[in-house]
């Protein structure tokens, strides 16, 4: 899914999702050895909290950010900045190198 | 008219596996068996069939293993040092289920030994050599023209059972030049639908000797077994000379068998009533036939060139009902018939001793 | 409002030659990156329904539950003898032996010597993680000094237990090998690099022109004591500098054979 929109002034909603591309990781497969988290040039790969069936937490994309608007204003412009920034730093573009480096082949990249 | 050619040993072990249908040799001079690496090295290229000098006979087994994963009939020689050196890979056919041929001409041993004919890899090839719960198939020749109709045999016998079969030789055969017929002989067809030949359309195959988990190991073990059993019941090989009203019994196979047939005409000459029940098969091993005739002699001679190992055997069959004696020699000397005679004889002296002397003989385990 | 809409493409994905199951193998191993790479080579060039492969004793004995190929086992070491037999009844058909340091350099030297000077038409995928993994970490031809295993727990020491095995080198030698490289798995530019000569050499093989090896550099986590990260690193820092990656062997006739 690939949406891009212009954010209005005093209108935020609660997620915006900028995601050029995503991975899916099969966590069957996993064996959380945290290899794509370190190759991620974005790194937005972390392993979860849980753990698979086979006792391993499982690399997953890290959770996109919850935009809250700021009450009060003033604020919200510079948070909107920050947050825009960070999200855009914390987005993966479909590079699939953690995939091409996972050796449980255990990643799909969508883009 | 059939042809007759005259054949050695080793040369007639070649063209039996040709005639068998053999695809793919490799093997590795030694001797006594390098006529026959280097006449297939002759006839295979001509034929357009696979030969390769491999280089050694760890190598040579295990070009067979994949050659017969492949579903080819194939075949390997080698004698006594060699073929402890294939040890391994014959277990691993046997457990792989592959089939494959392997000849042995056997020499003196152990360790490097001689180049003599002896008869002491009988409980290499009999009761294992390698590891783990497996049987070859052991056909035991005494003449050219049988070197040649035994490996021929060798190739069905193996494809049938889907298991290693052993031709096994000696020096003495494996040199000797003897008139050989070639007549006729069409291998039969076995399908092979478990064979590497690329996964078209089809599941893949795999060839594999290894089980991790127990249980599966041991269904596995028993699926040989059955095999084996199957074996036992059909493949049991062996001549008689001269049983009929025996005496005195020898049991022989090989060369040794050769000497033997001598002895029982000598003996009969002399007024001794000697047989010959000569095992073809020796695994599996004619402990029936051997039983059956136990219960109507006197004794049983066990005649070999080794320190004597069919000669345990040769109790089992005989199980207690009759002593049991061993003629023998080591060091790759093939008995002349007038010195086998000799002991004989005196076996058969013992003919007039009574049963309890028979009995405490019988018990004296110094063989 | 700017509106992109285009639809998602799948841009990677477990290719068809290699079997949707869990493998065994240690979290981190590279054993996984280099069983890929044969699968994507085989599917890009289309051979799936005619290659064969010959695993060995090793981390990588059940390698043949990973692929979508026929496949055999092998006794210790001889892979090259089993791929041998095949080949040669078989001359159609790709076959490859895949084999770790303990199975080629130990052992099965004899047998990759004489593969390669018999010029057989196979290809090697040689795995050099400097350590014998499946028997729980003991010293092998291709430790290097001073590095601690379980057999030589103070450190190789070179005057007792000998220098480390470069095969690369040694195969280059004989004529019979038409193409023999060194690469690694530890970086993304490695890991297409080392693609790449794999396709080479099973091209190679395909055009009959000889034996080839491609030996791979491979991070051992659990062997070495290192968390998979570090071990990757571990193979710039240590491996390589005495493992230099690179063709070591490119006959005249191989040389337009491109990836």
């Amino acid at each position: 899914m690939f949406v891009t929109g212009k954010i209005l002034a005093g209108v935020l909603p609660k997620e915006v999702e900028h995601k050029m591309a995503r991975i899916v990781v099969d966590e069957d497969r996993c064996k959380g050895c945290e290899i794509c988290v370190s190759v991620c040039p974005k790194r937005v790969i972390e392993l979860a909290d849980h753990f698979n069936r086979q006792g391993y937490r499982p690399a997953r994309m890290v959770k996109a950010r919850a935009v809250v608007p700021a009450l009060v204003g003033g604020g919200m412009a510079e948070e909107s900045a920050a947050a825009a920034k960070s999200r855009s730093e914390n987005e993966c573009n479909g590079c699939t190198l953690c995939a091409r480096m996972c050796p449980d082949v255990a990643i799909t990249v969508y883009r | 008219m059939k042809d007759r050619v005259l054949m050695k040993g080793n040369e007639a072990i070649g063209e039996g596996a040709i005639r068998g249908g053999c695809q793919a040799y490799f093997g590795y001079p030694i001797t006594p068996q390098t006529e026959l690496l280097e006449y297939m090295s002759r006839r295979m290229p001509e034929l357009g069939r696979v030969f390769v000098q491999a280089e050694s006979e760890i190598a040579a087994i295990n070009m067979c293993f994949g050659a017969a994963a492949s579903g080819a009939r194939v075949m390997t020689s080698s004698s006594g040092p060699g073929i402890s050196l294939k040890q391994e890979g014959i277990s691993y056919t046997a457990g792989a289920q592959l089939p494959c041929v392997i000849v042995n001409v056997m020499r003196g041993g152990p360790g490097l030994g001689n180049v003599a004919p002896a008869q002491a890899d009988y409980f290499q090839a009999t009761k294992g050599g390698g590891h783990g719960d497996y049987r070859l198939l052991v056909l035991a020749p005494n003449s050219v023209q049988e070197a040649m109709d035994l490996t021929s045999l060798a190739f069905d016998l193996a494809d049938k059972y889907r298991n290693p079969v052993m031709v096994l030789a000696d020096g003495l055969i494996g040199q000797i030049m003897e008139p050989v017929e070639l007549h006729a002989w069409k291998p039969q067809k076995y399908d092979k639908p478990w064979a590497l030949t690329g996964a078209k359309d089809r599941e893949k195959n795999i060839i594999k000797s290894i089980y991790l988990q127990p249980e599966k190991l041991a269904a596995h073990n028993e699926e040989l077994q059955a095999k084996y059993a199957e074996m036992r019941s059909s493949e049991i090989r062996f001549t008689c000379t001269q049983t009929e009203d025996a005496e005195v019994l020898l049991v022989a196979y090989g060369t040794a068998s050769r000497v033997c047939q001598s002895v029982v005409k000598m003996a009969r000459n002399k007024g001794f009533k000697v047989g010959l029940l000569r095992p073809i098969s020796l695994y599996p091993f004619p402990y029936e036939p051997i039983n059956d005739l136990a219960r109507k002699v006197k004794a049983v001679v066990a005649v070999e060139f080794s320190s004597g190992q069919m000669i345990e055997d040769v109790r089992l069959g005989v199980n207690g009902l009759a002593p049991v004696h061993l003629v023998s020699r080591m060091g790759g000397i093939a008995l002349p018939p007038d010195e086998v005679f000799a002991q004989v004889e005196e076996i058969a002296a013992l003919g007039a001793k009574t049963p309890s002397q028979l009995a405490e003989e019988a018990s004296t385990w110094n063989s | 409002m700017e509106l992109l809409n285009k639809p998602e493409q799948i841009v990677f994905q477990r290719p068809r030659a290699l079997s949707p199951v869990r493998t065994h193998y240690c979290p981190g191993c590279n054993h996984g990156i280099i069983h890929r790479l044969i699968a994507e080579v085989i599917d890009e060039l289309g051979v799936r329904e005619k290659t064969i492969g010959v695993f060995p004793v090793g981390c990588s004995v059940f390698g043949y539950d990973y692929f979508e190929i026929d496949a055999t086992e092998a006794a210790h070491g001889r892979a090259p003898a089993v791929a041998t037999g095949i080949k040669r009844l078989q001359p159609d058909k790709v076959v490859f032996t895949y084999q770790g340091d303990g199975d080629l350099a130990a052992i099965g030297t004899a047998e990759i010597i004489h593969a390669a000077a018999r010029g057989e038409n196979i290809t090697t995928i040689f795995v050099n993680n400097a350590i014998y993994g499946m028997t729980g970490g003991q010293m092998a031809p291709t430790t290097l000094v001073g590095q601690k295993t379980t057999s030589c727990q103070a450190g190789r020491d070179p005057t007792k237990m000998g220098n480390p095995l470069k095969v690369s080198e040694l195969l280059s030698a004989i004529d019979g090998a038409a193409y023999v490289a060194r690469v690694a798995v530890n970086t993304p530019a490695n890991v297409a690099r080392a693609k790449n000569a794999i396709k080479r050499a099973i091209k190679v093989q395909q055009a009959g022109l000889g034996f080839s090896l491609v030996e791979v550099l491979s991070a051992c986590p659990v062997g070495w004591g290192l968390r998979p990260r570090e071990a990757l690193a571990w193979v710039t820092e240590h491996m390589i500098p005495t493992y230099p990656l690179g063709e070591f062997k490119t006959k005249e006739e191989v040389k337009v054979i491109q990836a």
